[in-house]
């Protein structure tokens, strides 16, 4: 399995705590088999601009959507803005009827089980939405704690638990008015695990947030599995790709591929190179190096460039990145050239994704 | 579980939001010092205008009670009016123009208990303009008869729960639409008048009269003014406190079933517009 957060270790301090630590959820999540979220050909059409005497036109905005989330993973919805993937989340979390098309929520049909669904769920919707500007933080984890129908003692305790994981005690009487975006995106994610919901939606988490913000965030979420399932959508590809364990990219209401970050890459064809900087220009040598390249086997093609400080770099495509560098390294200094560096590139989500969903981005 | 404890499990629950949106609506409504400033400020102008206005005019008693009087129940009526446009009605708008629809929408509170909640804060929130107008109509000379405590109590709960009624029904109108607030405008000054809050409601033209007839808050109007001003007993009021409960629940009723019927129409038309 791939490690869920790799690149940046989670940091201990932003483990949520447990509801009741000593009392595990009869059903816990861990455990069972049963996938926590699956949609089945979910569809939903907006009429737009209708009225009593026009009929307004049909814009569909998920297309017989599909997939399911293994228990204790995180699942990312990657796509840019408009592709779908809020419509997707509102249907899931029984804000949206869809059109056609089921779905259930840790084994509760969203349509049918609409309060049970709920107590399942967290959702970060992200923003300045979905917290009282007027009221402190406190307050607004001891009114949603309420409307869950917690205890008392739970609310409390939970509430500075909570409080404490992301940081923000210090500013817990404070109103929200006055926190900056991070420390609102903060209050959100404990907001959505103070009833401890086995299932999390965070959509677009970390938009509008700056670098650190954003780091302390992923590492929040991170932190999550596995304990919790997370559905996360981004249009961030950093973002999907340390923390998904699978994801689905989507674009135009459509799941265009879905995988882990791994088989999706290896999708691009053209994303993985080695590149070989020489410190004087190959010149006369450039034909026969680059030719006697071209032979490896696992190699596709080469080009060769001048670089701004007079040397040459020869870029070599190729399907297995460890072989074209030993036999190219070999290759090269058998002329007797002198190597300035050497840098081995593999595809990023972002070659896949815009490989996958044509370039377009935003 | 046994059915009847589940029940009253139930019953804990809905009390449980019932109380923390009060409580979380009052903290938001009096964050700022000028919203419970500004508050009383109203109900103090129209009962001075409409008292200077009688005297004006050389009435000194309208239907058997002294115009302050009159007014001071009149203008009861109309807080708790104001309270229900503008807290219980406008609920689920207040919580659309703050963002936190969605959040509310994604917890498994039942959305009755939330309209409620707001509809008690926002009574709760008007304590202050109940006692400026407590005050003027002292100061005014008010005189109140009262032969049945009973009476005038009840007649009070009639006034509170009849206000949260029309609230309720308002609501699960506004869920529908952006502009609650202006449609709250327009709703809320024609009542002033079918209220019977400043003028009664037996000098309206008849088909007035008849619309006013199906408000229960026009009811309950009557009956705490003829209990604290006119020494009637709960027998006296009895037609008013029934009337009151016969159309408070029908508008309970069409609320009820409209709150579940517009949200699930919202959420089909997707115009709850909540992320």
């Amino acid at each position: 399995m791939r490690d869920q957060a790799s690149g940046e270790t989670p940091d201990s301090s932003f483990t949520p705590p447990a509801a009741n630590a000593s009392n595990e959820r009869p059903n816990q999540m861990t455990e069972s088999h049963e996938p926590a979220i699956v949609a089945n050909n979910l569809h939903r059409v907006f009429r737009i601009g209708s009225n009593l005497l026009r009929r307004g036109t049909d814009i569909t905005a998920v297309h017989d959507i599909s997939f399911s989330v293994p228990r204790g993973t995180i699942f990312g919805m990657l796509g840019p803005n408009g592709a779908g993937k809020t419509t997707t989340i509102k249907m899931l979390s029984t804000l949206l009827v869809p059109t056609s098309g089921s779905a259930s929520v840790a084994g509760y049909d969203v349509q049918t089980h609409e309060r049970h669904v709920r107590r399942q769920l967290g959702v970060v919707l992200g923003g300045d939405r979905g917290l009282y500007m007027k009221i402190s933080a406190v307050d607004n984890l001891r009114y949603f704690g309420n409307l869950y129908g917690m205890p008392k003692a739970d609310i409390e305790r939970r509430s500075t638990e909570l409080l404490e994981t992301v940081n923000l005690t210090e500013r817990a009487s404070q109103r929200v008015e006055g926190f900056s975006r991070g420390m609102k995106q903060r209050l959100h994610l404990a907001k959505a695990l103070l009833h401890d919901p086995p299932i999390l939606f965070l959509d677009e988490p970390t938009i509008g947030l700056d670098p650190a913000a954003a780091v302390d965030l992923r590492r929040a979420v991170a932190s999550l599995v596995p304990d919790h399932t997370v559905l996360l959508t981004t249009h961030d590809m950093h973002e999907a790709d340390q923390l998904c364990r699978e994801i689905a990219i989507v674009d135009h209401g459509r799941i265009v591929a879905q995988g882990t970050p791994g088989e999706l890459k290896a999708r691009v064809a053209g994303g993985r190179r080695v590149v070989v900087a020489t410190r004087q220009p190959l010149n006369g040598l450039a034909d026969d190096i680059t030719g006697r390249l071209r032979s490896i086997e696992t190699v596709r093609s080469v080009d060769q460039a001048l670089t701004e400080s007079g040397g040459s770099e020869l870029t070599i495509f190729c399907n297995d990145t460890a072989q074209a560098l030993d036999d190219s390294l070999a290759i090269v200094r058998g002329y007797g050239v002198t190597i300035d560096g050497i840098r081995v590139l593999e595809p990023t989500l972002e070659d896949a994704f815009l490989a996958i969903a044509g370039g377009r981005l935003q | 579980m046994s059915a009847v404890a589940r029940q009253v499990s139930e019953i804990g629950l809905w009390w449980q939001v019932v109380s923390a949106t009060s409580a979380t609506s009052f903290k938001r409504m009096t964050a700022y010092l000028i919203n419970v400033v500004r508050i009383p400020i109203f109900p103090a102008g129209m009962f001075l205008t409409s008292y200077v206005a009688w005297n004006a005019a050389g009435v000194e008693a309208i239907d058997g009670v002294n115009v302050s009087g009159f007014l001071l129940a009149g203008m009861i009526g109309l807080i708790c009016w104001s309270s229900s446009v503008w807290w219980s009605g406008s609920a689920i708008e207040n919580e659309r123009y703050e963002g936190t629809i969605a959040a509310l929408f994604l917890t498994p509170a039942s959305r009755v208990a939330v309209v409620i909640g707001h509809g008690l804060g926002g009574l709760l929130y008007m304590v202050p303009s109940f006692a400026v107008v407590g005050l003027l109509g002292v100061i005014t000379g008010a005189r109140l008869n009262i032969d049945s405590l009973a009476a005038v109590v009840l007649s009070l709960l009639a006034l509170v729960a009849s206000s949260l009624a029309m609230g309720f029904l308002l609501a699960s109108f506004f869920i529908l639409t952006r502009r609650a607030n202006l449609m709250a405008n327009i709703i809320q000054h024609p009542l002033y008048l079918v209220g019977g809050f400043m003028v009664p409601r037996d000098q309206l033209p008849i088909w007035l009269f008849w619309l006013s007839q199906a408000m229960p808050i026009a009811h309950a109007v009557d009956a705490f003014r003829a209990s604290m001003l006119s020494s009637a007993s709960l027998d006296d009021v009895s037609n008013a406190l029934l009337a009151t409960l016969l159309t408070s629940s029908l508008f309970v009723l069409i609320g009820i079933l409209g709150i579940r019927k517009v949200e699930h129409v919202a959420k089909r038309s997707g115009q709850l517009d909540l992320f």
